[in-house]
């Protein structure tokens, strides 16, 4: 294994003699056209803000992205060309404007299936083939921010692998971090490529070779010098010439598209989800946080400045669990990096809070708290039940007394050991006060009394709960310990459970996506997992 | 360019990591590093604040590089020791140590408290109290004169026994045979020459095996620049960019390895600042710090503090940020 001094040696050499190559396919009019028939398509919908429109868009691009990105011939199955000029066709019945650009598209998607001979195979074959031998070839195939695009599955990988034996794939920022490569083969022109940053900075390889047609859209990080100062020392290279001139074209504007809606969808999902759960009375406090991908279409709203459990380096044994000693590797939310691993608690503790807060209590001899704490909930359930419309009688009587009762029908909670109390002791007063005016046989005949000796005991069974919680993630975070010392493979996602147990829940999230935008969002939101409604975005 | 005979050194120095124990010479990048250490704890000026920021291609082992750097110039230059004249200046009650010659060739070492400045036949005298539990010593006054001052080595820390540089034999072997004007003295000064703000967990990884040599030298006498650096001869401080300890510690040069590390900058209590960070990690956030410095900077460092040169190896930038 290289030591670190060498690696950074071997890091150094690179930047001296780091250079980008590409080969720019500038001869193939098929592809050319197909951008141009998706431009026209999508000018005409450009105003346009429905949802079909929008669909029709996103349709345009897959087809445009999966043609122009793929290294596979035009009629392979795994592009899926076919179904997906099904699905345009289907999306776009309404709109009979578009429908001879759709056409004229169609015609050239069909003539490219036909002719099946993909350039940028044959320009990706040459390059491996003239790579010297028993030297590391690292090939992008991480192209979009976006998740996979079709003909970019495993068999593709699989049959370069079987091809060239040196040639391995990155598909994450954290794969830059273990091996140096001869050469990064970029099979695009780093437009919509969310490694560009690792690509041209991490200098673990000395050439980046580009290959692309010519209307593909370019993205080359410039590289960054920093502000002048009261004195500066500069090396001999000119730093901001890069091969590719920079350029322009209208048809950039297709995925620009694609860029700035994916996330603007993201976002709007969340603020729909969360005017839904309208958890925020306007007290709430807001926090700065930004929307993360989590593995297999998940996402959850993470605070920005929430230090969170990442853990790519000890799976990946670039680090060794034993030099944290008790604690774990912590990252800041908003310094995430795709691939990245992040460890959340995916589940409450469920029934097992409750077996291991009566346990604690038992060692303690406090068996009896949890039924003498909680016997107020049967002479409030009683209230209402025995009263008619009792819940709106309580409610009227607690919001005639000052207290805020948005929802009537919630006050069942309370009767339940899912919600152990109110969440202000005046309201719990209140709520007591309520009972013994209604005639409920309370055990102590002075309500104050009664409520305060209730409120004490809650309170001391409250923290047997919250011991019990701690002691549930002791639990789980010695199993996080157990797996990244077994060596277990981790995917998208690794669930973690205690054996036997209902609830307490960790998961081991791989970061696929996160959005450049920060927002501002109620405190109680973050951290919630979501599933991603339109899974499928772009597979 | 020859980073390494900037610095201070005679010759070259020879790496070895791992089980390979290869050698190989410093690459210049390292030089470099070890330079940049240097010359952030030379520009030491009592009006001025220095920030350097390096943008690396990586910014691994750069950290105990450039605290090498700054430990090395300290070793060279003898600026630090106390002058007849600055003795003379100290205010009243300030506590010193010195060397009393006593029987027999021995020598103890004394604690004094500064007393005032007297005149004798036209020669100044400083009198120095004695703090001594001994008898012999207690309230003793000690007259101390120019010609007497250069042979009791008075200081402001105390002395380390002199048998002590028998164990600093392979320090002191090593660094005789690499610095020009090395100062075995140097060696035991007290003061902390650097805090290097890091991840501790990825700094002992980092630097655990890498060992340095000179040119000729057996593999066995090869150092560990971790060792050196964290022994007490080394006098460099690690600390992680939260811990409390880098608002208390006080040191000519703070090496900030990382974004993390740049953070924590205001709580840094130190007269110049080296800044590390990779090209990578080089965001809107960095960004965004070093224009302000852009902004409120001197226009030009004067020529007055020495002149640095223009170029630095491939792949690196330098900037300096002085502010008054």
């Amino acid at each position: 294994m290289t030591g670190y001094f060498e690696r950074a040696s071997i890091k150094f050499k690179n930047s001296q003699s780091f250079v980008v190559n590409h080969q720019k396919i500038s001869d193939f009019e098929p592809i050319r056209d197909v951008r141009k028939r998706v431009f026209l398509i999508f000018n005409m919908l450009r105003d346009a803000e429905d949802d079909n429109s929008r669909k029709i868009n996103l349709q345009a691009w897959k087809l445009l992205t999966t043609i122009e990105l793929s290294i596979l011939p035009f009629d392979h199955k795994d592009l899926l060309l076919s179904e997906q000029l099904d699905a345009l066709e289907t999306e776009i019945a309404y709109f009979p404007a578009i429908k001879e650009a759709y056409q004229q598209l169609r015609n050239i998607v069909e003539w490219l299936r036909s002719n099946p001979n993909n350039p940028k195979r044959e320009a990706l074959h040459i390059k491996l083939k003239g790579c010297p031998q028993n030297k590391k070839i690292g090939v992008i195939t991480r192209l979009t921010k976006w998740g996979k695009i079709a003909g970019w599955g495993g068999d593709t990988c699989r049959e370069l692998s079987c091809m060239y034996e040196d040639c391995e794939f990155l598909n994450s920022a954290s794969d830059f971090k273990a091996n140096f490569y001869e050469c990064i083969i970029l099979p695009s022109a780093g437009g919509m490529c969310p490694l560009m940053k690792q690509i041209f900075s991490t200098y673990v390889s000395k050439e980046v070779f580009l290959i692309y047609y010519d209307r593909e859209k370019r993205n080359l990080p410039e590289k960054k010098c920093p502000p002048p100062g009261s004195f500066g020392m500069k090396d001999s290279k000119d730093k901001n010439v890069l091969p590719l001139t920079p350029a322009t074209d209208e048809t950039w504007s297709v995925d620009d598209w694609i860029d700035i809606t994916y996330w603007q969808r993201m976002r709007e999902e969340f603020t729909k989800s969360e005017a839904g759960t309208n958890s925020n009375s306007g007290s709430e406090i807001l926090v700065r946080a930004r929307l993360v991908m989590l593995g297999d279409f998940k996402t959850a709203v993470l605070r920005e400045d929430h230090r969170i459990i990442e853990i790519s380096d000890l799976i990946e044994g670039h680090s060794n669990i034993e030099e944290f000693g008790k604690k774990f590797p912590r990252k800041l939310v908003k310094e995430l990096k795709l691939g990245d691993l992040i460890v959340m608690r995916t589940s409450g503790s469920g029934d097992i809070l409750d077996e291991v807060a009566k346990e604690l209590m038992k060692r303690e001899g406090q068996t009896a708290l949890l039924t003498t704490a909680l016997d107020w909930k049967i002479h409030l359930k009683q209230a209402f039940q025995d009263y008619s419309d009792g819940t709106l009688l309580i409610a009227e009587k607690l919001k005639n007394m000052g207290h805020l009762i948005r929802d009537p029908n919630y006050m069942w909670m309370w009767t339940t050991a899912y919600v152990i109390r109110p969440e202000s002791k005046d309201l719990f007063f209140d709520l007591i006060l309520v009972l013994h005016e209604l005639d409920c046989d309370l055990p102590i005949a002075d309500p104050l009394k009664y409520a305060q000796e209730k409120w004490s005991q809650m309170s001391v069974l409250l923290k047997y709960r919250m011991k019990a919680g701690r002691k549930i993630r002791e639990l789980l975070l010695s199993r996080l310990r157990q797996v990244i010392e077994r060596d277990d493979v981790i995917g998208n996602e690794y669930h973690l459970n205690l054996v036997g147990a209902d609830g307490g829940e960790l998961t081991i999230f791989r970061v696929s996506g996160i959005d450049s935008e920060q927002m501002s969002v109620p405190y109680s939101r973050t951290g919630v997992i979501c599933e991603m409604k339109d899974q499928k975005w772009l597979d | 360019m020859g980073w390494l005979k900037e610095a201070g050194f005679l010759k070259d120095i020879y790496w070895v990591e791992g089980e390979s124990r290869q050698r190989s010479i410093l690459p210049d990048w390292a030089s470099f590093l070890i330079w940049l250490g240097a010359t952030m704890r030379r520009l030491q000026f009592e009006d001025m604040h220095i920030f350097c920021l390096a943008l690396l291609p990586t910014r691994i082992c750069g950290s105990a590089l450039s605290a090498f750097g700054s430990l090395t110039n300290s070793l060279i230059n003898s600026e630090n020791e106390l002058s007849w004249d600055l003795f003379l200046e100290c205010e009243d009650g300030l506590k010193v140590y010195f060397i009393q010659p006593g029987k027999n060739g021995k020598k103890e070492q004394l604690e004094g408290e500064l007393q005032c400045v007297n005149s004798r036949n036209g020669q100044k005298l400083r009198s120095i109290r004695i703090i001594s539990r001994s008898k012999r010593f207690q309230d003793l006054i000690f007259q101390i004169s120019e010609s007497k001052f250069k042979d009791i080595k008075v200081a402001f820390h105390p002395h380390y026994p002199s048998r002590l540089l028998n164990h600093l034999h392979d320090l002191s072997n090593f660094f005789s045979r690499t610095l020009t004007n090395f100062n075995k003295n140097n060696l035991l000064m007290h003061d902390i020459e650097s805090i290097v703000i890091t991840n501790r967990a990825g700094w002992f990884r980092e630097n655990s095996e890498i060992l340095f040599g000179t040119v000729g030298a057996d593999l066995s006498t090869f150092l560990s620049i971790k060792e050196i650096l964290l022994t007490r001869f080394g006098r460099c401080h690690l600390c992680s960019p939260k811990s409390r300890e880098i608002e208390i510690l006080k040191s000519p040069l703070a090496i900030l390895d990382g974004l993390d590390a740049l953070r924590s900058r205001e709580s840094i209590q130190a007269r110049n600042f080296l800044i590390l960070l990779d090209q990578e990690e080089y965001g809107e956030e960095a960004e965004d710090i070093f224009t302000q410095f852009s902004g409120y900077c001197l226009r030009k460092l004067s020529t007055d503090y020495g002149q640095l040169p223009t170029r630095c190896p491939d792949g690196i930038d330098v900037q300096f940020y002085a502010f008054r």
